[in-house]
C-alpha cells in the first residue's frame, strides 16, 4: 500500500505543525520520518493514523482518499513510543485484542498471536505481563499487537528512544528484519538521523513543518537539498565555513576548491569531516587545537575560519593536540549552499 | 533509605504524637471503653462503675426484634446503595469525562453535593417525597403510577431512604472515578481506537480492569458508610426512625438505645456487632480484591 500526501496542513491553535506537505511513502518499503523535536513528524504520523484529524489536504492510500476515514477503518498497526501496552493482560492477551476486537474466533486469535510471537521471537513470554518484560520485549509485544490484524501500513511513532543504546541498536535490526519479512509498508518516526539511516529505505526529513527532501539515505546524505538537511544528517556533523566564488573557485584556509561556471558570490562551503586527507606534502598545514579518539578513528579539531573545524582521520596515525597536521580534500564531501541555506549544484 | 533507630523514632512519634493524641482520646480509648461497657448488665458512664458482667446485653441484641429489624434494613440498603450508586457514578464519571465544553462547569457541579450538609439535604428530599407536591410523585404520575406515601407508608419508607443514600454518596464517588479515568493514559484509548474496540469492550476490557483498584477502594469505604447509615435516616424522617420504625438502622438503634433508651451497655453491644459485621466483611472483601484487581 502506497500512501501518499498531498497538500496536507494541520494547524493547532498556536501553531502549524504541518504546513502543505506532498509526500509519496514507498510501497513495501520501511520510510523514515526524520527531524527535530516539533519538526512535525508525529503529527504526519497521527494523521496517517486518523488520529488527528487534517486542516486541509487530502491523505490517499493508493489511490483510495482516507482524509476523513475514522482510525479504525484505516486498517494500519500503530506502534507507540511508550508501547501503550494494557498493562492487566498478558502479551498473548494484547496480541489476540485487536482480532478478538474484528470477532476472529479465539481459537483462530491464539494460533495467530502465537505466530506473531514467533515472528518477533517473544513466543517464550506469552504469558507474561508488560510489567515483567524489559523495554525490548515490550516494544516486540507491541510491534506483533499492531501487526497481527495484517494491516495495510505499518507506523511506528519513536519506537526506538525508550530503549538503551545497545538494545535500540538491537531493535532497529529487529524492526528491519520484520519489516523485511512481512512486507508490509512501514512509516517510523525519529529524531536520530543514525538510526534512519541504518535502516530506513526511504527517508522523510521535515524541519518546522515543513517537508524538506525525500530520498534514500546514501542520497540524502551525498545531495542534500539544503543547509539544514546536510547539517542533520552525518556525525560528526558537517562544517559550515562561509567563503567567497571568485572565478570559479573558492578559497578556505588555503584549500582551492572548484566552482567552474558559477558567478562570483558569497557561498556557505559544507565539508564533511571525512572528506579530509592526511597528506604530508600538502601546501596547507593546520595546528590541531584539539581532539576526540574514538577508537577506529580520531577526530580533529583545526581552525578553517574562525570557529574550529571537525577533521576526520584514522587512529592509526599519531597525532597530539599542538601537532601540525598536513591536510588535502576529496571532492566528494564538498557542499555548497548560497546565504539562503539552498544548494549551489556545481 | 535511613535505619530505622531510636532517635529517629523518638522524633517521628514526637511529630505525630498531635493526631495520635486526638485519635487516641476520640477514637482507640472510646472503642475500648466500648466493649468494656458492652459485657455490663448494668453500668453508670458518668461513674464507671457496672454490675452484672456477661454476654446478657449481646443476647438481648440479638434477639431484640427491632435490632434484627434494623439488621434486615442496613443489609437491603447497604446491598441496594452499594452497587447501585458505584454503577451510576462510574457511568457518570466515563459521560463527565468526555470531550465537551464547559467540563470544569459540570466537575463542580457534580462536586457541590459533597459539600452539602447531608441533613439540608434530607429536607430537600422530605419535599421531594412529599406525597401531595412532591417532584417525584409529579414525575411519577406522568407515567400513570398513583401517588405514593414515600415517607408515610411502612412499605416505601426503605425504599425512600435508598434513593436518598444512592444520591447522597454519588458526588464523591464520582469525583474520585472521574480523577481514576483522567489518571488513565491516553495511548491505550488511542491504541484500542486504532485497533476497532467498540465503546462497550473499552469500558469493560480497558477502563474498568485499569480503574479496578479505585472501584475496590470505592467499594470498600461506600460498604462501610452504608453500614453505618444513620445522618441519611435522621435527614428523612427527624427524630423517627420511620413510620413504624421501618427505616431503623443499626447505627439508629445504637443512638436510640444510648439517648433514647439510655442503656448505654445495650448500645455499646451492638455497636460491638456492627463492628464485627463491618470488619468481616471488610476482610472478605479485601481478600477478593487481591486476587481480583488488576496490576
Amino acid at each position: 500500500m502506497k500512501v501518499r500526501l498531498e497538500n496536507l496542513t494541520k494547524a493547532f491553535e498556536e501553531v502549524i505543525a504541518v504546513n502543505d506537505a506532498t509526500i509519496e511513502f514507498a510501497e513495501g518499503k520501511l520510510t523514515g520520518l526524520l527531524g527535530p523535536s516539533g519538526c512535525g513528524k508525529s503529527t504526519t504520523l497521527y494523521l496517517i493514523a486518523g488520529l488527528f484529524r487534517a486542516t486541509s489536504g487530502k491523505i490517499f492510500f493508493d489511490n483510495e482518499d482516507v482524509t476523513k476515514m475514522q482510525p479504525e477503518k484505516r486498517g494500519i498497526g500503530l506502534v507507540f513510543q511508550n508501547y501503550a501496552l494494557y498493562p492487566h493482560m498478558t502479551a498473548e492477551q494484547n496480541i489476540m485484542f485487536p482480532l478478538i476486537n474484528q470477532k476472529v474466533p479465539k481459537k483462530e486469535a491464539k494460533i495467530k498471536a502465537k505466530k506473531m510471537a514467533e515472528l518477533v521471537h517473544i513466543d517464550e513470554l506469552l504469558k507474561r505481563k508488560p510489567g515483567q518484560m524489559s523495554g525490548g520485549q515490550q516494544q516486540r509485544v507491541a510491534i506483533a499487537r499492531a501487526l497481527v490484524k495484517e494491516p495495510r501500513i505499518l507506523l511506528l511513532d519513536e519506537p526506538l528512544s525508550n530503549l538503551d543504546a545497545r538494545l535500540r541498536l538491537e531493535m532497529r535490526e529487529e524492526i528491519k528484519r520484520i519489516q523485511r519479512e512481512t512486507g508490509v509498508t512501514t512509516i517510523f518516526v525519529t529524531h536520530d538521523q543514525e538510526e534512519a539511516m541504518s535502516i530506513s529505505d526511504q527517508i522523510v526529513i521535515m524541519k518546522d513543518g515543513f517537508l524538506q527532501q525525500v530520498a534514500t539515505p546514501r542520497e540524502m546524505y551525498d545531495n542534500p537539498v539544503n543547509e539544514f538537511v546536510a547539517k542533520f544528517l552525518g556525525n560528526p556533523p558537517i562544517n559550515m565555513v562561509h567563503s567567497k566564488i571568485i572565478n570559479g573557485m573558492i578559497k578556505v584556509a588555503g584549500f582551492d576548491i572548484e566552482a567552474k561556471g558559477i558567478e562570483d558570490r558569497d557561498v556557505l562551503v559544507g565539508i564533511r569531516p571525512e572528506a579530509f586527507k592526511l597528506d604530508a606534502n600538502s601546501p596547507v598545514q593546520l595546528d590541531v587545537q584539539a581532539f576526540e579518539y574514538f577508537g577506529r578513528e580520531t577526530l580533529l579539531f583545526v581552525n578553517l575560519d574562525d570557529d574550529l573545524s571537525r577533521v576526520l582521520i584514522e587512529s592509526d596515525f599519531p597525532c597530539e593536540k599542538g601537532d601540525t597536521v598536513g591536510l588535502s580534500l576529496r571532492m566528494g564531501g564538498i557542499l555548497l549552499f548560497d546565504s539562503e541555506g539552498q544548494r549551489i549544484y556545481v | 533509605m535511613f535505619e530505622p533507630k531510636w532517635k529517629t523514632t523518638l522524633k517521628a512519634l514526637l511529630y505525630l504524637s498531635p493526631a495520635l493524641i486526638i485519635i487516641a482520646t476520640f477514637v482507640i480509648y472510646p472503642m475500648f471503653r466500648s466493649v468494656w461497657i458492652s459485657f455490663f448488665r448494668d453500668y453508670n458512664i458518668f461513674k464507671h462503675t457496672g454490675s452484672g458482667f456477661g454476654l446478657d446485653n449481646y443476647q438481648e441484641v440479638i434477639t431484640d426484634g427491632r435490632f434484627i429489624l434494623a439488621l434486615k434494613n442496613t443489609t437491603i440498603y447497604t446491598i441496594v446503595v452499594v452497587p447501585v450508586s458505584m454503577a451510576i457514578a462510574l457511568l457518570s464519571a466515563v459521560l463527565l469525562n468526555s470531550k465537551m465544553k464547559g467540563m470544569k462547569f459540570f466537575e463542580t457541579l457534580y462536586f457541590l453535593p459533597y459539600i452539602t450538609n447531608l441533613i439540608a439535604i434530607g429536607l430537600a428530599f422530605q419535599f421531594i417525597f412529599n406525597s401531595t407536591y412532591g417532584i417525584l410523585n409529579k414525575v411519577l404520575a406522568l407515567f400513570g403510577i398513583d401517588t405514593i406515601m414515600w415517607l408515610n407508608d411502612p412499605k416505601y419508607s426503605l425504599p425512600a431512604l435508598i434513593i436518598f443514600g444512592i444520591w447522597s454518596g454519588l458526588a464523591f464517588k464520582i469525583v474520585v472515578f472521574l480523577a481514576g479515568i483522567q489518571g488513565i493514559n491516553k495511548q491505550y484509548y488511542q491504541a484500542a481506537r486504532i485497533d476497532g474496540t467498540s465503546r462497550w469492550r473499552t469500558f469493560t476490557k480497558i477502563t474498568m480492569p485499569l480503574l479496578s483498584p479505585m472501584i475496590f477502594y470505592i467499594g470498600i469505604i461506600s460498604f462501610i458508610g452504608a453500614f453505618k447509615t444513620y445522618v441519611q435516616v435522621v435527614g428523612l424522617y427527624g427524630n423517627n426512625p420511620g413510620p413504624a420504625d421501618t427505616a431503623m438502622t443499626i447505627v439508629y438503634y445504637v443512638y436510640d438505645k444510648f439517648y433514647g433508651a439510655n442503656e448505654p451497655p445495650i448500645a455499646a453491644a451492638a455497636s460491638v456487632i456492627l463492628f464485627l459485621i463491618i470488619l468481616i466483611f471488610t476482610f472478605i472483601q479485601l481478600r477478593v480484591s487481591k486476587r481480583r484487581v488488576q496490576y
